[in-house]
């Protein structure tokens, strides 16, 4: 940590102050992030880094919203379609929002490297909001994304939308959401192709879930891991002790942390047969590595397809952070995954 | 009422422009905190230089075959070779060799074109003295060995800015990718 530039250091301990001792939250303290990053919910906003932005109205009657993001200097001779993203920010359910400072840089920089639209999904969050209402929100914007006409404001998003080619991505227990609003679509896909063999099918799905990207994705269990005893005191972002706060605040009253939400290995988890193709990104100092080396041995058994990437110097919560460096490699690392799996790649041709 | 609100308000919208104004250019200013510093505590502290630095040079005597290329292709002609011929062998046979630092402008010409590389270019650079003759290095002088300062445990040694930027290359490629 002390080879960690200042900036990081401050935010770390802002984030720290904003805990108090028995584990509660102090959102006024976060909120302060949620100021300087407001975005015009008439007019899209165009923004320094070519990316313009706007708030979109999903679910008014849970007041679920989100953000969405779209690069400005797009070429008119012959666009691409553009890809899209579905963004869970991370904060262990408890946390942060999509309109939190880090975050939305976060999401401009992968909307300016990646050349998609980012929608990142404002789930409610726990303990007002326990298991399920997160993973609710998110596949009611996968279905909003999938049944409206025009999901995305027309004159923020001028370009044609690919959504054959939607990528699920989050970060900490936005990873966690990604795994589980993926399963779930999945298998909502399965039994819409199992129905459609008797009747005629109602409406084609647009939407493909073309892959996952799970950053450092929030896992957990009853028992202690190596690697969470020996990096318990590494970073200030997270620990053993508030990782089981945050599990306890949202998993169902009376559920321990081997409920399905939280441990996803081993011979019990269901995988569809349209799960996409994941990517999983861990760090060598991170807690939940072993969950993270766990949860790939559970896709590899179930025959899917991931991509491991391991940044030798990563703590959780790295990518919040531009000034490190594994952060824009983590972009990059991200746009050669995306290219592997657009519709109309090689993949999917040989696939 | 009214002309007292709008004076108030374009009185803060006048603060607020100007303090934005001051404070961009502050922008630059506070961006060097965040940097390290570039300078090092010589000489406690040494930057370890590259490989081909400049420094003094060092002579082969028994290499040398007096042939007095390193003196023509000099800008200043400062190698003093004073050779003799040996008729019994038909041979020079080199009797002293000078070159004097402070005349020489370490262009490493004379290291490039000697054809029997008796001379080469040393990491040394810490020539100072308090005699300018003393600069005047003969064989047995341009013949030691440079100092190590990697040895010496009281000097911390730094490396300078190309070296770092090798292993921020490096560092890009330390994490693992792999495909299942």
């Amino acid at each position: 940590m002390s080879s960690l530039p200042w900036t990081v250091r401050i935010q770390a301990a802002a984030f720290q102050v904003a805990q108090r001792q028995d584990g509660s939250i102090r959102r006024p303290i976060l909120f302060l992030s949620d100021l300087k990053t407001g975005a015009s919910r008439a007019t899209p906003s165009p923004d320094v880094s070519e990316v313009r932005s706007t708030d979109i109205t999903i679910d008014v009657s849970r007041g679920l919203w989100a953000r969405v993001f779209c690069p400005t200097a797009i070429a008119d001779d012959a666009p691409a379609p553009l890809p899209v993203f579905v963004y869970f920010h991370g904060g262990g359910f408890m946390l942060f929002s999509a309109s939190f400072g880090p975050y939305d840089t976060f999401c401009r920089r992968l909307c300016r490297k990646l050349r998609a639209v980012v929608v990142s999904v404002n789930y409610r969050l726990a303990p007002e909001h326990r298991f399920p209402a997160a993973y609710d929100d998110g596949v009611a914007t996968l279905r909003y994304l999938d049944e409206t006409p025009t999901p995305l404001p027309a004159d923020l998003v001028p370009a044609p939308v690919d959504f054959g080619s939607c990528f699920l991505i989050g970060d900490s227990s936005g990873g966690n959401m990604v795994h589980h609003v993926a399963q779930r679509w999945a298998s909502m896909s399965s039994a819409t192709s199992s129905q459609s063999q008797s009747q005629p099918p109602l409406r084609m799905r647009r939407l493909r879930l073309a892959g996952a990207v799970l950053i450092q994705p929030f896992f957990g269990g009853e028992e202690r891991t190596e690697a969470e005893v020996r990096h318990d005191k590494a970073c200030r972002i997270l620990s053993v002790a508030r990782a089981d706060l945050y599990w306890r605040e949202f998993l169902p009253e009376g559920a321990s942390r081997d409920h399905p939400a939280a441990r996803v290995c081993g011979e019990g988890v269901e995988l569809a047969d349209t799960f996409p193709p994941a990517m999983v990104v861990t760090g060598r100092i991170d807690l939940l590595k072993d969950w993270h080396a766990r949860y790939v041995e559970t896709l590899r058994g179930k025959g899917k397809r991931v991509r491991v990437v391991e940044y030798p110097d990563a703590f959780h919560g790295f990518y919040a952070f531009p000034e490190l460096a594994d952060s824009s490699k983590l972009v990059e690392d991200i746009k050669l995954f995306v290219d592997d799996h657009r519709s109309g790649s090689r993949l999917d041709a040989c696939g | 009422m009214f002309p007292m609100l709008t004076g108030f308000i374009s009185y803060g919208q006048q603060t607020i422009r100007a303090a934005r104004y001051i404070g961009q250019s502050f922008i630059i200013t506070l961006s060097h905190t965040n940097r390290l510093p570039i300078t090092i505590h010589y000489p406690y502290e040494k930057s370890i230089t590259s490989e081909r630095f400049r420094g003094r040079i060092h002579f082969e005597f028994d290499k040398c075959i007096a042939c007095e290329v390193c003196v023509r292709v000099c800008p200043i002609d400062l190698p003093l070779v004073d050779w003799r011929f040996e008729k019994d062998i038909k041979r020079k046979q080199l009797l002293n060799y000078s070159i004097d630092f402070g005349v020489c402008i370490f262009c490493g010409n004379c290291v490039e074109y000697c054809p029997t590389n008796c001379l080469s270019m040393t990491e040394e650079y810490e020539l100072s003295t308090y005699d300018r003759h003393e600069l005047n290095y003969n064989q047995i002088a341009l013949s030691r060995l440079p100092i190590s300062i990697m040895g010496d445990y009281t000097i911390q040694t730094i490396r300078n800015s190309p070296q770092s930027k090798i292993d921020e290359e490096k560092s890009w490629n330390s994490r693992t990718i792999t495909d299942y």
